[in-house]
């Protein structure tokens, strides 16, 4: 359909009022609503910024606007920006986060900078809607000031999840100094696949919680089962070594164990090892057997 | 006959004669050969292994690890917009990261500049072309995402969420692409369909919130596959004309 067939289809849309329609008839006008809107993209801007502004201001369900935001956002002029800015800032509910998400799509500096202003750690929607926007953005500098900055376990957390899932090692790694290691911490580095900073937690004995997490959460990320090896080995603690095991079954690092197995020479520990292997389900594990009955250490 | 080539015979996107072309240069040049089998298994690695084999035990204990990040919400005000559990998604992804670096440089092209007064004014990101590999492949993506959302099975089980992963490692290494062929805006865009794959993949989700997040995800890939289908026939057309 040509470009301007569409606009002149969108524009008759637009141009029939809101009436009380069955629920059919007004599924098939939302349906035809929505082709049109989506036309949009094929349209020159100085077209589709009034037609897409219009749905939003417009008696549009709120499916109708999300879309024209989406539109907004795919048309770079600074007209659009403002408008998505001007929705961000004062629109209702939903449509306020998904303005925020287009920012994040497709915001220019001044409206990124924005985001910083939209951002209400009391309230979870606005701050999740946030954290979001700088995600899709890739700022991962926003994030961390987020979380340098945070006052609460929520806030921190949240933060901590998409630095992870941005895989913001160096900031992960600055937040260490700011804000000290914890459980969320921990997971953004398993999320963010840092294995180095895992295991420096995993040789710091200050704190046993942290330490023990660390040791498994090797086993997650993958790649060090040499070192688990060796925290096994040289454990002060019975948690310890525990983690380091748990860490060997977690990344199926059977041949670890087996080794572990086959240099120990306490009975319980070898048992305790076997059972390991069982459940590891390692193909070694019936010769063992089958030599544990016989009575081979 | 270079990887670009070799990668659109492997998505069927070439003419029929530089298909037959290609056939036949596989079945006489081994080295064509033995490059288009690592081209092949690195691209299919992505649809066949996107999540490595894991045993029900590690599984277990990966899943442990969720619960544990999940039970900290436990206590939290429920929020209108559902959260996104980015940890449940590691191991979906992981593989494919590593194969995006491996064809992130079959794919790269050198980005030209679009022609000033461009007609279709709605991006001021450089228009990859049409013969460039990366916006074809771009091109198949979308719409090979939009048929796998509207193949997603309505309630949550096993393969739903194995086919959400799929997705999201496959939209996860476009976002990579686009930021080795310098392309930001199109990162962004992608970067911003994981959390809505995310929240999609959801155990608990209701089958109308379920509806309402395809219908949304269907809008905008097509949007874009619009929208990138026509810069790139723009910029060829432009750049034709000025030769």
């Amino acid at each position: 359909m040509k470009t301007l067939t569409k606009t002149l289809l969108f524009a008759l849309m637009l141009a029939t009022p809101v009436v009380a329609l069955s629920q059919g008839v007004d599924r098939d006008r939302e349906e035809l609503q929505m082709a049109a809107v989506e036309a949009l993209i094929t349209a020159p801007p100085e077209r589709a910024l009034p037609l897409a502004t219009k749905v939003l201001n417009g008696n549009y369900s709120y499916d109708i606007k999300e879309r024209a935001l989406f539109i907004l956002s795919q048309i770079d002029r600074p007209e659009a920006q403002e408008i998505l800015i001007e929705t961000a800032r004062s629109g209702d509910g939903e449509l306020r986060g998904e303005a925020i998400r287009m920012i994040g799509i497709n915001g220019s500096e001044e409206a990124l900078a924005l985001l910083a202003t939209l951002y209400d750690p009391a309230d979870s929607d606005a701050r999740e809607a946030v954290l979001e926007a700088y995600l899709i953005a890739g700022d991962a500098e926003a994030v961390y000031r987020i979380a340098a900055n945070s006052t609460n376990n929520d806030e921190f957390e949240d933060a901590m999840d998409v630095l992870g899932a941005m895989g913001a090692r160096d900031q992960l790694r600055r937040l260490r100094e700011a804000k000290g290691v914890s459980e969320a911490y921990i997971d953004a580095l398993i999320i963010s696949g840092d294995a180095e900073t895992l295991l420096e937690i995993a040789a710091d004995g200050s704190d046993e919680e942290n330490q023990l997490q660390a040791i498994e959460a090797l086993g997650i990320v993958g790649g060090h089962d040499d070192r688990l090896i060796q925290i096994y080995r040289d454990a002060g603690s019975e948690d310890v070594r525990e983690a380091a095991l748990d860490g060997m079954l977690i990344s199926g690092y059977d041949d670890g164990v087996l080794e572990l197995y086959r240099s120990s020479t306490d009975p319980a520990e070898k048992k305790e090892l076997l059972e390991r292997l069982v459940i590891m389900d390692s193909d070694e594990v019936w010769s063992i057997i089958d030599s544990a009955l016989d009575g081979g250490l | 006959m270079n990887d670009d080539t070799l990668l659109l015979y492997f998505y069927d996107e070439l003419p029929d004669d530089e298909a037959a072309a290609v056939r036949r240069a596989l079945a006489h040049d081994a080295s064509i050969a033995d490059r288009y089998r690592r081209l092949r298994e690195a691209l299919s690695a992505i649809s066949d292994e996107a999540t490595p084999p894991l045993s029900a035990d590690r599984l277990a204990r990966f899943q442990a690890t969720i619960d544990r990040a999940a039970d900290r919400e436990a206590g939290r005000r429920p929020a209108t917009r559902a959260r996104v559990h980015f940890l449940s998604f590691l191991l979906g992804t992981a593989v494919t990261a590593a194969v995006a670096v491996a064809i992130g440089l079959a794919l790269r092209q050198d980005v030209a500049t679009l022609p000033a007064g461009t007609p279709i004014a709605m991006t001021t990101e450089p228009a990859p072309s049409t013969t460039s590999p990366f916006a074809r492949s771009l091109q198949v993506y979308f719409r090979e995402s939009q048929l796998g959302l509207q193949g997603l099975p309505d309630n949550g089980n096993g393969e739903r969420t194995q086919m959400i992963r799929d997705l999201i490692a496959q939209n996860r290494m476009f976002a990579k692409l686009a930021v080795e062929n310098d392309a930001p805006q199109l990162a962004r865009v992608l970067r911003a369909f994981e959390p809505i794959l995310a929240r999609l993949a959801r155990e608990d989700i209701s089958a109308e919130e379920s509806a309402a997040l395809r219908e949304k995800l269907e809008f905008e890939l097509n949007v874009m596959l619009t929208k990138v289908t026509r810069d790139a026939s723009e910029f060829a057309r432009n750049t034709e004309q000025e030769t």
